[in-house]
């Protein structure tokens, strides 16, 4: 069977041209860079979009990426900056690529009442607290990873994973006691 | 021994599919108009060098073709013979003919 090729080597041919390899990277990453925007936009076509242009930006800057073992990081990275970039500009959330929201529609799955109680109780949080939540609870991020993704403080992250979790658990009304 | 997270599940909940084809497609797509669009920029500022430089050089130009202009016609002959012989000899060695006019274009 053939082994999966490593990231460095994935960067390398997509550095020299290959359209391939940079396609390799996108099916790698496209479920936890989604999943992280999902999180922290809490509208999946915003942050599906905002996922194209992470990869679109990252293609661009392929040849900034200093060490291929920090990709999944620096992906990270381009993609906070452009999911506050989003924040900042409340008509561009509506201004969407018609074309790739026609052809989610048809693919999205169905929404569960847990995503959708997620989604709410996300949406109370400030968009700080929701990236923080995202990267450590959600995805398994250390806290001083996500604080070098966030370019935050490491005791601001540890603060929002903490603050933010007490009221994800009080608003969602789940059980949090050990059993 | 720890327990599980309880709002695991609600994040699951709202994750990306593990393996999105049509997603992929879009990225690549974006990705092919970007680079399509760069070629033609590239193309263009190209091309717009070339024509400030026979601008500049047009009064060189002018005094060449009053030169060539003077030239007689077995001069020209001799180097359309020259260009064929070129050509034919080409062909002789590789069996084909590599002239290509977009190479001349390609940056």
């Amino acid at each position: 069977m053939k082994s999966p090729m490593s990231d460095a080597a994935l960067v390398a041919a997509a550095r020299s041209g290959s359209d391939a390899a940079f396609a390799r990277l996108v099916d790698r990453y496209q479920q936890a860079v989604r999943s992280f925007l999902r999180q922290v936009c809490g509208h999946e076509a915003d942050a599906d979009d905002l996922a194209q242009e992470t990869f679109l930006a990252a293609w661009s800057s392929l040849g900034s990426l200093k060490d291929t073992k920090q990709l999944k990081s620096w992906l990270f990275g381009i993609a906070w900056r452009k999911a506050k970039g989003l924040g900042r500009s409340a008509s561009r959330a509506r201004a969407r690529d018609t074309a790739w929201s026609d052809l989610q529609d048809t693919q999205s799955e169905p929404k569960t009442e847990m995503n959708i109680a997620m989604k709410q109780a996300m949406s109370q949080l400030s968009s700080d607290q929701r990236a923080a939540i995202a990267l450590c609870l959600a995805g398994g991020w250390s806290h001083g990873d996500a604080a070098q993704v966030l370019d935050m403080p490491l005791g601001s992250v540890k603060s929002h994973v903490s603050r933010g979790r007490a009221k994800l658990v009080e608003i969602l009304g789940v059980d949090d006691e050990p059993s | 021994m720890s327990h599980p997270d309880p709002l695991k599940v609600f994040f699951e909940a709202g994750d990306a599919p593990a393996s999105d084809p049509a997603f992929r497609v879009s990225v690549m797509a974006v990705i092919a108009r970007q680079r399509m669009l760069r070629e033609w920029v590239k193309r263009f500022a190209m091309t717009m060098v070339l024509i400030a430089a026979l601008f500049l050089l047009k009064p060189v130009l002018d005094i060449l073709q009053t030169s060539f202009l003077e030239i007689s016609f077995e001069v020209y002959a001799a180097l359309a013979l020259v260009a064929v012989l070129a050509f034919a000899g080409q062909f002789y060695i590789s069996h084909t003919f590599r002239f290509r006019l977009s190479r001349v274009f390609s940056f």
